[in-house]
């Protein structure tokens, strides 16, 4: 690790605080200011809904946008940008500042156009039920959101990375015709796995009750809900498939397999080219949690910590959290030397 | 955790299993409530019969350190918590017998032969 890469990686990290929390914490206080500066122009209840057919459906008190200015684009920004920078666990660790960053400028991008066109357009209206078809505005929004995380992608740099906490791990001590296999399961933490449950099984009921009650109506429930809903169960299927893996190191190598069976992943004792103990943090490395691919490589990351790195030949490193990482590795790094 | 077995030694390879865990158990490394690994996998990656591993975990039920259930497999118990508690006793135990001449497997004997309740 040297001086150059802290500095680099200092200058990168500033870089992402500075474009994607402070600027779009701006934009979003900027917008809220030009809503409320707006609201002696506006109706005093505002449309905030729009139907199918373009026809104002929804309605609120004006001071609506501005909250929701600021509270859903700041308070995305803010646990998006925020998790990435402080819950990081080595000043040279591996980041997603690239892909973080043009999710960001997305998000700031869609959500800045809409809240501020939706009241421009509501701007001397007498009632809100005369609110005109705005979901151009949508269109738009989505044309900037494309154009700021472009932007923000290629103005966002990668610095060069060093792994947190590469202990010196000495190869298990073993006999010739030793034996043995390090098997533990990787889990989330239970507040997590609570967390996850809820909020799925909430949404998901959700949706199948807004089904019911729309399948009671003259025209049957909308294509929009059925795909929804599908959507839903295939996310909950996805996630509580991935709940758990079975992570196992022997003679034949790595794997790492759900309850279920699938999705699993071996890698073949002969195809490690490292194994190391890393200190990870999924937002800042993976961009997220559960089975990720990007530039840190492939990781199968259920929560913060502790984890197992290995170099593939021919492939991206895989990254496992899990607990006891120091004896798998041990235990990999002997099957090299016994591979070799 | 980690199982790891020789063939060359005398130890019949059930035992060996048992010790392992209960090694594992001894340092703590695995808690209880947490569930062992399925017989069938450790016994493909060891390459010995799952019968054999069954044997392990059926003689780790008989000294009370796992509870095992159909369906549900070998769930390590709060003995086991009280096994780890011990573990520094043990260790320092074992050196200075070791210092004394003394063998695990004679100590073992000797703590035996020991009257309790």
């Amino acid at each position: 690790m040297t001086e150059q890469l802290l500095t680099t990686r200092k200058k990168a990290r500033r870089a992402f605080a500075v474009l994607c929390l402070w600027i779009p914490l701006a934009v979003f206080a900027a917008i809220s200011i030009a809503q409320l500066a707006l609201m002696p122009v506006l109706p005093e209840t505002v449309a905030i809904h729009w139907g199918g057919s373009g026809v104002a459906d929804g309605f609120g008190p004006a001071w609506t946008y501005p909250a929701m200015t600021f509270g859903i684009g700041g308070g995305l920004t803010v646990l998006i940008a925020g998790l990435a920078l402080f819950e990081v666990k080595g000043e040279a660790q591996r980041t997603q500042y690239r892909f973080l960053g043009a999710v960001i400028g997305a998000e700031t991008g869609l959500l800045g156009t809409m809240m501020l066109g939706l009241v421009i357009v509501q701007v001397g209206l007498a009632d809100a039920t005369d609110a005109p078809n705005s979901y151009w505005i949508l269109g738009l929004g989505l044309i900037v959101a494309a154009a700021m995380g472009t932007v923000y992608f290629l103005v966002l740099e990668e610095p060069p990375a060093a792994d947190a906490d590469e202990r010196d791990v000495a190869p298990l001590e073993l006999g010739d015709l030793e034996q043995a296999v390090w098997i533990r399961s990787a889990r989330m933490s239970r507040t997590a796995g609570w967390t996850l449950g809820l909020l799925l099984g909430l949404t998901t009921l959700g949706m199948l009750v807004i089904c019911f009650i729309e399948m009671r109506g003259p025209s049957g429930a909308s294509w929009a809900v059925w795909g929804t809903l599908a959507l839903m169960l295939v996310v909950t299927f996805l996630s509580l498939a991935m709940v758990r893996f079975d992570v196992r190191v022997d003679a034949d190598g790595l794997s790492a397999r759900t309850p279920i069976g699938w999705p699993r992943i071996h890698v073949p004792a002969s195809r490690i080219t490292s194994a190391r103990v890393v200190e990870v943090s999924p937002m800042a490395e993976f961009g997220g949690w559960g089975w990720r691919i990007g530039a840190s490589g492939t990781g199968i990351v259920l929560r913060a910590g502790e984890g197992i790195r290995i170099g593939r030949e021919g492939k991206s490193d895989l990254t496992i959290t899990v607990d006891d990482a120091e004896t798998a590795v041990a235990l990999l790094r002997r099957t090299m030397e016994r591979a070799a | 955790m980690l199982i790891r077995i020789d063939p060359t030694r005398e130890e019949p390879v059930f035992a060996q299993i048992a010790a392992s865990v209960r090694g594992d158990i001894a340092a703590g490394r695995v808690l209880a409530g947490e569930r062992l690994p399925a017989a069938k996998q450790v016994a493909a990656s060891l390459g010995v019969n799952h019968h054999t591993v069954l044997h392990a975990y059926q003689e780790l039920r008989d000294e009370g350190l796992v509870d095992m259930r159909p369906g549900r497999g070998a769930i390590v118990t709060q003995t086991a918590a009280a096994a780890a508690e011990l573990h520094d006793d043990i260790r320092v135990l074992v050196a200075r017998a070791a210092e004394r001449g003394i063998s695990p497997d004679m100590l073992a004997s000797l703590v035996r032969g020991i009257p309790h309740r």
